[in-house]
């Protein structure tokens, strides 16, 4: 395996983060975020022409659970911060928000520095598309030229160590391969602020090696790093900050000692 | 209500709404070019199946109501039916092929901050290179059966036309996906819509029938649209100024209602996707 392509520099996607004049920051005031119920729609277009005859009974407007509830929190430069808490407690909607991925009902988010998501490796495969041409759909949709791309396409090739079936259409892949691609894809780039959402440990047992070790070189080269995850191991070994989250709202954010002794506690009594 | 990446905020809105679809050009054009290959893929004929569906298609067609049309010249009418088969084609892709331009591209809308813009105009040029071919052919068949026109500055009409087809199809590929994903009977309404603008325009039916029904020029967009692509090609003319106007002022219009329903509607469309 070659050196991976930014540890050949300390430059992050063309910038040293020692050269930024801002400090990297993601802050959250008052975030609202409101997942629509159903199909996301403004009443049928029934309604719509029975209101022209004067037909008063509307279609009830969509209805909306709320997956963020007055969010506030502030991450600076240096931070690793692990969102934890339940399924459904709202930690892969604050990321897909802090990505600019989800919109916000209401409140601000403020991100300072150049974005990078690794939210749901099996998204974003064109399926009659070869994996080497899918290296650079999806490189380019992390916003990456295809000048670029050729330069890293060699060393993705050999970390996904998918051999002939490279040059195949990903629709052939299993379900491992397809991680295994799209792992090599993703963290072949570190962006100054890193989102991730449980994509540690990815493929089979000798892949899983081998991506838990690319990730932590990643996190120590990105200025932020926020993941969510259920693996309080994972999350104790790297992090340095845990944020607590239960429908939708934080119940405790501090050191990641602290809150996961908290969380601890509170699974025991 | 807001989302702010602080390294580009202090420019505006339009600029760095711009600066992010030229980031994502590459991506745009990538895709363009990987719908041309998975349509043609494992085909014997390729990209020739541009050329070759439409022209079979018209020259069944011609067969047909060329004999009802007491037409004086198969193939003359067999190439005004291939025109108007093209030109249809590209219409048909832009507006039923937009209402999935965003929900094909869900994989990527749920990965990163992408504008809907890259995928709504994907679809609109993925039409425009299956159109250029079927242009191509239209000159090979014209050639070939003798109907060609006089050669001439006319001519450069041609590609002019395809930078206002473009313009005139992106923002009905925009509305399309955004109201699609709003309203999902919009699929069904189109579908007839788009059948019922085949039938209602000069592609198969002879040209002089439409001159009767004056205003429906102006109600169907695409009686002009196809008045210009078809005026330097089979009559050898320059294009006429009122189709010209008319088509103008359905380009502004139809991009006033897809930038107003697009800022209305926001990013909220992806918890549709």
């Amino acid at each position: 395996m070659g050196a991976h392509p930014d540890r050949r520099s300390p430059g992050i996607a063309g910038r040293s983060l020692a050269r930024r004049s801002a400090p990297l920051a993601i802050q959250i005031k008052d975030g609202v975020l409101q997942y629509p119920l159903g199909t996301y729609a403004r009443g049928s277009l029934k309604s719509l022409v029975m209101s022209v005859f004067g037909h008063r009974e509307r279609t009830p407007s969509a209805q909306f659970v709320s997956a963020l509830r007055g969010i506030n929190l502030e991450i600076q430069q240096g931070e690793r911060v692990a969102l934890i808490g339940h399924n459904g407690s709202g930690k892969s909607t604050l990321l897909r928000a802090m990505a600019g991925i989800y919109p916000l009902a209401s409140g601000s988010i403020k991100v300072s520095g150049k974005l990078g998501a690794l939210l749901e490796l099996g998204l974003g495969f064109e399926s009659e598309a070869t994996g080497r041409e899918n290296i650079y759909y999806r490189g380019m949709a992390m916003g990456y030229s295809k000048k670029t791309l050729a330069k890293y396409e060699d060393e993705i090739v050999a970390f996904c160590g998918l051999g002939d079936f490279i040059d195949l259409p990903v629709r052939t892949y299993s379900a491992g391969m397809y991680v295994r691609l799209a792992f090599a894809i993703s963290t072949a780039f570190s962006p100054e602020v890193l989102l991730v959402d449980e994509v540690f440990g990815a493929g089979d047992a000798s892949f899983a090696k081998k991506a838990v070790a690319r990730m932590q070189e990643i996190v120590r080269q990105s200025g932020i790093f926020v993941m969510a995850t259920h693996d309080m191991g994972l999350v104790e070994e790297i992090c340095t900050r845990a944020i607590w989250l239960e429908a939708g709202r934080i119940l405790a954010d501090g050191p990641t000692e602290t809150v996961l002794s908290d969380m601890r506690s509170r699974a025991a009594g | 209500m807001s989302f702010v990446n602080v390294q580009d905020h202090r420019l505006p809105f339009f600029v760095r709404y711009l600066a992010d679809l030229i980031a994502y050009r590459h991506l745009c054009f990538n895709l363009v070019g990987s719908d041309l290959r998975s349509r043609f893929r494992r085909t014997r004929l390729g990209i020739l199946w541009a050329v070759a569906q439409p022209l079979i298609f018209a020259l069944m067609l011609a067969l047909v109501w060329g004999n009802l049309a007491k037409a004086p010249n198969y193939w003359e009418f067999a190439l005004y039916v291939f025109t108007g088969t093209v030109v249809f084609e590209m219409f048909s892709n832009a507006a039923i092929g937009g209402q999935d331009s965003l929900t094909s591209a869900a994989g990527y809308l749920k990965q990163a901050r992408i504008p809907f813009f890259v995928f709504q105009v994907r679809t609109v040029l993925s039409g425009t290179v299956i159109f250029f071919f079927g242009t191509i052919g239209v000159f090979i068949f014209a050639a070939a059966t003798g109907t060609f026109p006089p050669v001439g500055l006319h001519l450069i009409l041609v590609p002019a036309f395809f930078g206002i087809y473009v313009l005139f199809l992106v923002p009905i590929a925009m509305l399309m996906s955004v109201t699609g994903l709003q309203y999902r009977d919009v699929k069904h309404i189109s579908g007839l819509v788009v059948q019922g603008l085949f039938l209602m325009s000069p592609i198969m039916m002879p040209r002089e029938i439409f001159a009767q029904l004056p205003y429906f020029e102006y109600l169907n967009p695409l009686v002009p649209v196809l008045d210009l692509f078809r005026a330097p090609i089979l009559h050898g003319a320059f294009w006429n100024a009122q189709s010209l106007v008319v088509v103008s002022v359905w380009i502004v219009g139809l991009w006033t209602a897809a930038i107003v329903s697009s800022v209305s509607a926001g990013r909220r469309l992806v918890y549709a996707l």
